[in-house]
């Protein structure tokens, strides 16, 4: 089978439902290919209640707190990813099977998913700086603009007198920020105390700018305070991009195929090919694009991106913010109320800007723990169940969850190989991900220097859990923007295959502490315009 | 040594099936009661727990068990 479209658009996660809906907005006929599997079970059963509500009276929470199959009850020894509630498990479905990785002590998450990884997305936004945006290699004045479209479309609350503003999230545009917990209230009120002193120290706390509604946007709807943002899109306050996908779908130029698993290209000098194996008929197929936009995510585009070009076993850069989480007690409220009125997200954005690198600050987010249940809590105590379940019903309303980014440059000894493919199998992925000694040395100094700013919060860390290089879940620069094979140019444009573009942070050289997925976002418009000129329509 | 002491798969199933349970739902509520009881009871439970956790520390695991 072969038709000719303007644009193949692979993948459907953020960048890929962004991008998508700007070439359709340009004119352009727009082919979106992705497996795009859903959640076809338990959104329909999430009552639009409160956490409270539902663990009192509701008799079928069961079924979507720990699944029909007991998935979410978490087993030893599990893997990036496990924090995934019940009703989001659709986001990893068939990656192990189809997505083949291996390497040691870098194990990415990977989704096969319609809005890709954004539909588990915890939502925090971030810009980046004029400065972290040239590391990044994304030069181009007016970017701001991106980061403005991507703010009215998508729907950020951010507080603009945040003392983390300026850093955090300088979007024009944004609505007026979410309410707070009774913990970061809490947590806030200790910063304001201290204020003068952190910031001496370089420490900045503002609350966390969230891809979340505060007021009602384009038919979804401002968040209701429910506590069940990890388990449910009750009211689609959460941004997630198959909100764009359906809103695509009016458009008789755009189309969805869904259950396409995209494995290589071919450009010839009138357009390109796209083969995908159809995973319903189990076939091969193909379809002809005048261009194409890899939006996959940095692995898979670069899966793509290096089978296509021939380069296998070469080695290519992999970047990864290393994370950490660490459980902190906070002394003021053992024992005391905390109101069920709240977001389950993030609550409060910290950064510590390093007096060795102040452009390069390490950030911490701060979370309750209140709607996750309390069995894995006590699944991590070394107490009998029923003396760690006491403990955690009179610390659960003391316990905060503070998780630690930091930023990451390439170097050597962090790279990606796509290694010859057997039959039509996708090509498999080796990582290997060792940084130098200097900087893991850098990092752990810059995080005491951050525990020490948490303790005049009045926050006691008292462990830390590091669940991996790949657990930020945060992946880019795989397909750098530079000169060399498999590398790609400043407009997206993939070396090599000059009709194809890369449209998410494959193309990064740095990756700042803060989250990637808002800036993503924005680089994806800003790549689609690119290709919408080369193509002679709109931009 | 600390993984001996954590909950099996078994118990941590039985807790999650009780914590589903609306008719349970007052046994997994938080404890607010003020900090003064929250540090005393705190205290209580790690004393009343001591043999439970020599227990498990003394005792092999039983077959089939995955800790």
């Amino acid at each position: 089978m072969s038709r000719a479209i303007d644009v193949a658009v692979v993948g459907s996660g953020p960048s890929g439902s962004l991008a998508a809906e700007r070439l359709v907005e340009a004119g352009l006929r727009v082919t979106l290919l992705d497996v795009a599997h859903d959640d076809d079970q338990y959104r329909r059963l999430m009552p639009d209640r409160s956490f409270h509500e539902i663990r009192e009276r509701d008799e079928e929470q069961r079924r979507f707190f720990l699944g029909n199959e007991l998935e979410g009850v978490p087993r030893r020894n599990v893997r990036v990813g496990a924090q995934l509630t019940p009703p989001r498990q659709f986001v990893t479905r068939d990656t192990e099977r189809l997505l083949p990785v291996s390497g040691e002590g870098f194990d990415p998450m990977q989704s096969l998913a319609l809005g890709g990884l954004g539909a588990a997305w915890g939502a925090a936004s971030f810009t980046y700086t004029r400065g972290e945006r040239e590391r990044i290699g994304i030069e181009e004045p007016g970017f701001e603009a991106y980061y403005e479209a991507v703010t009215r479309r998508i729907g950020v609350s951010a507080d603009a007198a945040d003392d983390t503003a300026d850093v955090a999230f300088s979007a024009a545009g944004a609505l007026p920020p979410l309410e707070l917990d009774t913990l970061a209230r809490g947590i806030l009120r200790s910063y304001r105390e201290n204020r003068d002193g952190l910031v001496r120290n370089g420490f900045r706390l503002g609350r966390t700018p969230l891809a979340v509604l505060s007021r009602d946007l384009r038919g979804r709807l401002a968040n209701p305070y429910h506590d069940m943002d990890f388990w449910s899109d009750a009211r689609r306050s959460v941004f997630r991009p198959r909100y764009v996908i359906s809103a695509l779908a009016r458009w008789p130029r755009f189309e969805l195929v869904r259950g396409a698993l995209v494995r290589e290209f071919r450009s010839d000098d009138a357009g390109v090919d796209v083969r995908y194996r159809d995973l319903a008929s189990g076939e091969m197929r193909s379809l002809r694009a005048r261009r194409v936009l890899l939006c996959a995510g940095a692995i898979n585009s670069a899966r793509i991106a290096l089978h296509s070009l021939g380069l296998h076993d070469a080695a290519a850069p992999i970047l990864c913010n290393p994370y950490h989480y660490r459980p902190c007690l906070v002394p003021r409220m053992l024992g005391r109320a905390a109101a069920d009125r709240r977001h389950s997200l993030s609550q409060l954005l910290g950064l510590l800007a390093p007096s060795d690198a102040p452009d390069d600050p390490v950030s911490v987010q701060l979370y309750g723990y209140r709607s996750l249940l309390l069995f894995k809590l006590v699944k991590e105590l070394p107490l009998p169940p029923w003396a760690g379940l006491l403990v955690t019903r009179l610390l659960v309303n003391a316990l905060c969850i503070a998780g630690i980014h930091h930023s990451d440059a390439p170097h050597e000894g962090k790279t990606l190989r796509v290694l010859p493919p057997e039959g039509d199998a996708l090509p498999a992925v080796h990582f290997a991900y060792e940084p130098r000694a200097e900087e893991t040395r850098l990092r752990l100094a810059r995080e005491r220097a951050l525990v020490k700013a948490l303790r005049r919060l009045g926050l006691l860390p008292f462990a830390r859990i590091d669940a991996g290089a790949a657990s930020s879940i945060h992946y880019a620069g795989t397909l750098p923007i530079g000169e060399g094979p498999g590398e790609t140019h400043a407009d997206g444009r993939l070396r090599g295959a000059p009709r194809v573009y890369v449209g998410d942070s494959a193309g990064w050289r740095f990756l700042p502490a803060k989250g990637l997925t808002f800036t993503i976002m924005a680089n994806a418009l800003r790549v689609a315009d690119h290709l919408a000129r080369d193509l002679g329509s709109g931009g | 040594m600390l993984e001996r002491l954590e909950p099996t798969e078994r118990e941590l199933r039985k807790l999650a099936l009780q914590e589903t349970d609306p008719a349970r739902a007052g046994r997994f509520a938080p404890i607010v009661r003020g900090p003064v009881f929250a540090v005393l009871a705190l205290a209580v439970v790690g004393v009343a727990a001591l043999p439970g956790i020599l227990r498990r520390l003394l005792t092999p695991p039983a077959q089939g068990d995955d800790t």
